[in-house]
Parts: C-alpha cells; sequence; structure tokens
C-alpha cells in the first residue's frame, strides 16, 4: 500500500572511541509519504465527540462548539462512525455510535445542546469511550474529540483516575485528543491525557477557533496510514538505552519500545534515544536495530520495518570528531529546547524567575528553534510571550505546554 | 552449534504465506501428525508462532537472518549459502545511516555445514535447522541477524581491532570499598536513576553533577540538593565549581565516598568544544607512549630542569598535572602542554586565563606551535628556556613528575 512507513536511523556519531564508555544519541526517523492522490479512498472513521457543556460554556463558547460538530459532521462520509456525547453533571449520550447518513438530523440534535452546570469530565470521556469501543471491527481509524473548558468538579476528578482511563482506552486502539478552551481549564490534566494515548492536545484561546481547530483535527484523523505504530529499539551486549526525548520508553530484554499511536500520511516522527556504549574492541558494531511495527490499516496486516545504527569503534581518538553527524546534533537541540521550556515553566510557576528573566529565557529557546527551522513552534512561543506581556499568565502556561508536547511528540508535516 | 527449526519448511509454505494458507498447511499436517507426538509437537509450535503476527514477525527477522535471504524478498533469490562478505554489508559497515530492507544479512556458515534445503521440504522436516560459526568477539554463536552477531552486534564480515587498552578512570569509593567507576564526561550523583546511585534518603534525586574532562581534571558541582554537598569536609555552595584531586573525601547528604582519579590524562576527544584546534592536541595525545627517555627540556630561571620525553607532558597549577608549577598564581590549573608529534615538540596552551608566550609572543588557545631549541616560553609569569639537549645541569624535576 502507498501509506507504507519508512524508518531512517542515525547515530550522533559514526565513529566512537574504542575501549571507553560512550554516551550517544540515536535518532529515528519515521516517514509516511504523503500523496494527494489518497484523499479519495482514505480509512472510514470513528469518531465521538465529547462536549462540555457546563455552566461556564453558556452563550458564545457552546454556539461555536454546536457549529464546529456541525461542521464534523459535514466532513464525514456515510461510511464513517459518529457519536456525540455531552456531559455536566450528568452524561447524555446525544447521539449514540452510528454511520453519518442523515446529516441533518444529527444536526438537529446538535443544535439542541443546552447548557447544564457542573463539569463531570470523568464520566462524559468513560461514556465517549463506550461510544467509540461499542464499534466493531479493526478498520476504523478511532479518535474520542474532548473539549472541556473547565477543572472536573464532579464524578472522579483526580488526574491518576482520568489519565488512567485514557490509558485503558489506549490499549483499546482509541485515542484521545484533548481539547482545552479558555483560561480556566486544567492543561496538565488534559496534556497529560493527550500523553497517556499519544493523542493531540490543542490550547485553544478563543471561542471563535473551536470550528477550525475541529476542522484541523479531524483532517488529522481522516489521513492517518498506520495505526498502533511502536518502535523497539534491539541493543545488543554493551548497549543500553538511557531514556527517549518525550517517550517513555518500557524496556524489555535488552529491547527498548516506545508507542506512537497513529500516523498520519506526509509526517515525519523524530525521536531522539539517548544511549550508553560500555567499552569496545575496535571494530563494527551495529549498536541498535531499529524495528518499527504498526497496523496497516490499508491490508489489516501487521507490518514490520527495521533499520540498523552501525557505529566504528576505533583507536584513533583523533578521528572521531570527523563522524559527527550534524541531524542529530540538530534535533538534539531541539529536543534540549523542549527541556530548558519545561524548565522555564517551573520557574514562572514556582515565581523563582523574575518576569524579564522569564521573557530572556523564552526569546532564546524561540532564537534556537527558529534557527533550527521550528517556526511552527518558535510562533507558539512568541503567542505566549505576547500572552505573558498581556499578564495572562494561564494562558501563556497553557500554550507553551502545547509547545512542550509538541517538541516531545516529534511530529512534523 | 546453534539451530532455528524451519517452521515453513516444516509446513511446506513458502515466507510469504498468508495467515489462513498457514492455517491450513497446519490442519493437513496435524491430522497426518495424530499419533507421532514428537512430531506433531514440532507442528504445534510452528503453528503457535506463525499464526500469532507478533511472534511470526520477530521468527521471521531470525529465519531470514539465518537463511542470509532478504526480508520481504523471496526466499529464492537468497544467495548460495556460506556466501560471505558481500558489498552491500560492507557498506552497511562504514555508514551509519542504512535505509530499511536495504541490508542484507549472510550468513557466517562454514559451506558444506548446512543442512537446509530451503524451499517447501518434506512434511517430515523437523530436522530443517542451520548451522552458525561462533562471533571472533563475544564467541557466541548465534544466528547472525542482517550480518551482524546477534548478541555483541558486531559485523562478522569485518576483522576485529585490536584491544584497546584500558584507560584509566576516576572512580569513588564508598566506606564499604563499593566502586563506582566514572565515565568520560558529565556524571550525576543522586538517588535513583543517576550515574551514581546512592539510595539513601539523605541523597537528592539529582544531587550533584561530577565531570571527567579529556584533560583528566576532575571538577564538581553541587545541584542545589537539599542536604548539600562537602568537598574535603567544606559545604560546596550549590552552582560552584570546585576541582578533585585524587584522594579528596566528598559527602552527599550523609554518604561519605573517596574519589580515585588516575595520573594520566585520559586523552579523550573534549565534546564541550567543536572547534577545529582540539582535534589536534588530542591526535597529538593518541600517539603511542614510544620512547619515554627524556629527549628535552624546559628549564627555570632558579635552574629547574623540566624533562620531556616524546609524549604529550602537562603543565599546570593542579597537581594532576605532570609538573606542578604552584610557585606562580598567574599559571592555570591546567596551562600548557608540550606535545610531541610529527617528531617535533610543540606548545599548546590550553586556554590559560593569563596565557603562554613564545619569544614574548602571546599564543592562541589550543594552537599547536613548534619549538626550537632556545626557545622561550613564559607561562603565566613562569619563564622557561627550551633545549633539545640534555646536557644542562641543574636540579632536575623528574621525581615530581606525578
Amino acid at each position: 500500500m502507498a501509506g507504507a512507513l519508512s524508518l531512517e536511523v542515525r547515530v550522533g556519531a559514526r565513529l566512537a572511541a574504542a575501549g571507553e564508555r560512550t554516551r550517544e544519541h540515536i535518532l529515528t526517523q519515521l516517514t509516511a509519504p504523503g500523496g494527494s492522490n489518497l484523499t479519495g479512498k482514505r480509512l472510514p472513521v470513528n469518531v465521538s465527540l465529547v462536549i462540555d457543556r457546563s455552566g461556564s460554556m453558556e452563550g458564545e463558547p457552546l454556539e461555536y462548539v454546536k457549529r464546529a460538530c456541525a461542521h464534523v459532521v459535514d466532513l464525514l462520509e456515510p461510511t464513517d462512525i459518529l457519536s456525540i456525547v455531552t456531559f455536566e453533571e450528568n452524561v447524555d449520550v446525544l447521539m449514540p455510535a452510528r454511520h453519518v447518513t442523515d446529516r441533518d438530523l444529527i444536526k438537529q440534535h446538535i443544535a439542541r445542546i443546552a447548557p447544564g452546570n457542573t463539569t463531570n469530565l470523568f464520566d462524559g470521556l468513560y461514556a465517549g469511550g463506550a461510544q467509540a469501543a461499542s464499534v466493531g471491527g479493526a478498520g476504523y481509524v478511532t479518535r474520542v474529540l474532548l473539549l472541556t473548558d473547565g477543572e472536573p468538579t464532579a464524578g472522579l476528578r483526580d488526574f491518576a483516575s482520568i489519565t488512567n482511563q485514557v490509558a485503558d482506552l489506549h490499549a483499546r486502539g482509541i485515542t484521545v485528543t484533548a481539547l482545552g478552551f479558555g483560561p480556566e481549564y486544567n492543561e496538565e490534566l488534559m496534556a497529560g491525557i493527550a500523553r497517556r494515548c499519544n493523542g493531540n492536545y490543542y490550547h485553544i484561546a478563543r471561542p471563535e477557533e473551536i470550528p477550525n481547530v475541529f476542522r484541523k483535527e479531524l483532517q488529522t484523523v481522516l489521513s492517518v496510514t498506520a495505526r498502533n505504530v511502536r518502535l523497539t529499539l534491539h541493543l545488543p551486549q554493551g548497549c543500553s538505552v538511557r531514556q527517549v526525548y518525550g517517550s517513555p520508553p518500557t524496556f524489555g530484554a535488552r529491547t527498548a519500545e516506545i508507542s506512537l499511536g497513529d500516523v498520519e500520511r506526509d509526517t515525519t516522527l523524530t525521536k531522539l534515544w539517548e544511549v550508553d556504549w560500555e567499552p569496545h574492541r575496535a571494530g563494527t558494531y551495529r549498536v541498535a536495530k531499529a524495528v518499527v511495527t504498526y497496523d496497516d490499516p490499508g491490508t489489516g496486516r501487521m507490518e514490520t520495518r527495521s533499520a540498523n545504527a552501525v557505529v566504528d569503534f576505533i583507536l584513533d581518538r583523533g578521528r572521531i570528531a570527523q563522524g559527527a553527524d550534524p541531524v542529530v546534533a540538530q534535533e538534539l537541540g531541539v529536543a534540549l529546547a523542549g527541556r530548558d521550556l519545561e524548565q522555564t515553566m517551573h520557574g514562572m510557576r514556582t515565581q523563582q524567575l523574575s518576569a524579564a528573566e522569564v521573557t530572556m529565557a523564552l526569546e532564546r529557546t524561540q532564537a534556537l528553534l527558529t534557527q533550527q527551522g521550528r517556526s511552527e513552534e518558535a510562533q507558539e512561543i512568541a503567542d505566549a510571550a505576547g500572552a505573558l506581556r498581556r499578564g495572562e499568565g494561564g494562558g501563556a502556561e497553557k500554550t507553551l505546554i502545547g509547545t512542550i508536547y509538541h517538541l516531545d511528540q516529534g511530529r512534523r508535516k | 552449534m546453534v539451530e532455528i527449526k524451519d517452521y515453513y519448511d516444516l509446513l511446506g509454505i513458502g515466507p510469504d504465506a498468508s495467515p489462513e494458507e498457514v492455517r491450513r498447511a497446519y490442519r493437513d499436517r496435524a491430522q497426518d501428525a495424530m499419533w507421532d507426538r514428537p512430531h506433531f509437537a514440532v507442528l504445534a509450535e510452528a503453528f503457535d508462532t506463525l499464526k500469532d503476527p507478533p511472534k511470526r514477525a520477530a521468527y521471521d527477522l531470525k529465519w531470514h537472518a539465518a537463511r542470509g535471504s532478504q526480508p520481504g524478498g523471496a526466499a529464492a533469490t537468497a544467495p548460495p549459502r556460506g556466501a560471505t562478505a558481500s558489498a552491500a554489508a560492507a557498506d552497511a559497515g562504514s555508514s551509519a545511516t542504512i535505509a530499511m530492507n536495504q541490508t542484507s544479512g549472510r550468513t557466517q556458515a562454514m559451506p558444506g555445514t548446512s543442512s537446509s534445503s530451503g524451499g517447501a521440504g518434506t512434511a517430515r522436516g523437523g530436522e530443517a535447522t542451520m548451522q552458525i560459526a561462533p562471533c571472533p568477539i563475544c564467541s557466541t554463536a548465534a544466528p547472525p541477524d542482517e550480518g551482524f552477531c546477534a548478541e555483541c552486534g558486531f559485523l562478522l564480515t569485518s576483522t576485529p581491532g585490536p584491544e584497546a587498552a584500558q584507560r584509566p578512570l576516576p572512580f569513588l569509593v564508598d566506606a564499604f570499598g563499593k566502586k563506582f567507576t566514572l565515565r568520560a564526561g558529565d556524571n550525576i550523583v543522586g538517588r535513583e536513576g543517576a550515574d551514581v546511585t546512592l539510595p539513601d534518603r539523605t541523597v537528592s534525586r539529582r544531587h550533584a553533577r561530577i565531570a571527567v574532562q579529556g584533560d583528566g581534571d576532575v571538577w564538581m558541582e553541587d545541584l542545589g540538593s537539599t542536604n548539600g554537598t562537602q568537598r574535603a569536609g567544606h559545604p560546596l555552595p550549590p552552582g560552584q565549581r570546585a576541582a578533585l584531586g585524587d584522594g579528596t573525601q566528598l559527602q552527599f547528604g550523609a554518604i561519605k565516598l573517596t574519589i580515585s582519579v588516575p595520573d594520566a590524562p585520559l586523552a579523550l576527544p573534549l565534546p564541550q568544544q567543536n572547534g577545529e584546534p582540539k582535534a589536534e592536541p588530542v591526535a597529538a595525545l593518541e600517539a603511542p607512549p614510544g620512547n619515554t627517555e627524556p629527549v628535552a627540556k624546559l628549564t627555570g630561571t632558579s635552574g629547574q630542569v623540566y624533562a620531556l620525553t616524546e609524549t604529550t607532558t602537562t603543565f599546570g597549577r593542579r597537581s594532576t598535572n605532570h609538573y606542578v608549577l604552584s610557585g606562580d598564581p598567574y599559571v592555570s590549573g591546567a596551562h600548557a602542554q608540550i606535545v610531541f608529534t610529527d617528531s617535533k615538540f610543540h606548545v599548546l596552551d590550553l586556554g590559560s586565563t593569563n596565557g603562554t608566550t613564545l619569544n614574548g609572543r602571546r599564543l592562541g588557545a589550543h594552537a599547536l606551535i613548534p619549538l626550537a631549541d632556545g626557545d622561550k616560553v613564559v607561562m603565566g609569569r613562569t619563564p622557561l628556556v627550551f633545549a633539545t639537549q640534555l646536557s644542562g645541569h641543574g636540579t632536575t624535576h623528574e621525581e615530581t613528575r606525578t
């Protein structure tokens, strides 16, 4: 199938000193090819919209949400499945999972959404997940779109219960997209939800952005070309993975695996692995074998690709510098920028950094990202700095947490 | 000899058989083997592996490797057994970037030892196995994976280099004699997930950093730990770097350790700077210590003689240098080196604070400048005269060489 992924592996330095302990970085790059000719035969999707209709959503926000939902209905085909769940204190299944055949009827239902009072996020998510899971068959790209504008105020409210629920859904092949709207929601929780299931996270600052973000997310769902993507490094003796930037790995017997969720067309997923090598005798070694496995939804079969990371361990230390790979160094710069941002955020929250220091730190990171060609993230930081100047600390934090998550995801169009 | 059973041969199917074909082949053969318990067990094992996609993927990798064929390609295109280094595999070794599935594994099996017939064989193919020669590095006889040793990752078609001399690395010893070897570069001391893990509640998660420099210098800084870090009995304020000499007592929280710093410089490429001048001294340091007889000297104004051998000699205020210039406060901790390379002596300033001059001209940091007989070298404010003859008299400082 045209949507086959390709895998490339790079090592920070192709030459390493024999007989030394070495710390290096291995870069894995997964590329899903593009192809506009595929638009006609995209995969059917199974989308569940989980909408917060608590009291705070009353008025403009809810009107925009209705418009966004109607828009989603327009984008879907009769082969797709849609379910709509709204939650306040209680949970209503506005539309159980079914094919999008009568668009007008669905829109009439959407128009009936009315604001309630509290926010029972846990039960709303549970009902949405149940609707998505009720559809049998692996042929669908399944996604729950969760929109909320506030802290959970009813039902189970703690971080662990909610993220564990998300992890359960993820294990059943359901990805949750976290859409945080306005200045009040808990960005740690929403980013945590996205992180647990490799979903996307969006910060929506103004109500008029809601339809646009829904469209953007739906486009992503519609262009998924590989599902349940897992990347494993098989390590020989004397090589170990220390950490993976942005994706905590699960370690097996001489393996380290990360889960990457769904991958869309025309996307590159970059992951940076920090590895340790014990002293090696001079020679050529494969320091890691990267294996990616994914479900090809077109054929329903599991596909496997592999690539090798090979390093020459040499005695002549003078030559080692020649083996450096600038691409890996660049990605490392980006990864470290993410860590810097995290520290800046921490300083902001604990008020260890003054406003001027935060601005300076943000400018530094922004310059670095611009230099590395990550203009989108650089723009987000500029937005956050702008929000900070206007005294909207909450908005800035929400934007930054999104930026950190995007940097950690390593996903690029 | 390690064997892997050829399940495909056993079931009489090709490697690209669909799950349905696997199931049918198993059913047919299982009927016949109903009364042959051992054979039935092998069949069941084969089916168990091939029906489960993750298991089958893992088995396929091994199977292709053992057969020396290309995953995804037809088995019929596999080269004759016993074929060794292919150009593709050799290329793979010299490049770190390999597009997927372009390398093809080649077995190192000795010609004539293979017993697999390949392709669709008899139904009773339980003994369809492959045999593998051991790896020269780790002596493991595992089926090679795409030409690499499955155990240590060595490229089996290449020849191993000589054993590298183990360079001594600094290490920490705790009160019970437990040794923590430090690595070149940064080492984090902390309670969990650290390079030096001290599982004690008085130690912070990220307690302190010990950096082992390429020139053998070791320094430490506290990373804002809760209970503080002490060096030789004195508290070390967070963020302040302190040099560590051999035998310094360290304390992290309540845990006391002693550091042992080897004498010889590590001669590592310095990772913190990527400027080109660094490459040269590193290459020079790499030169084996061939002639250890002194062949040249530097003489101080009051007649001290610093004998120079055909290696690298370090000068500075710190005790880790070959020659310690402790009397001059203008000399940096690691000030300069005299490097013997290209059969000439060179002076190399290590980025010292107050600089090194050669015949009155200040030297740039990390630039390798050749020395001639009679040259005047000033490190900080210590004047020295270079001479290639050793006939000069005066007190030799050979014994201060650490």
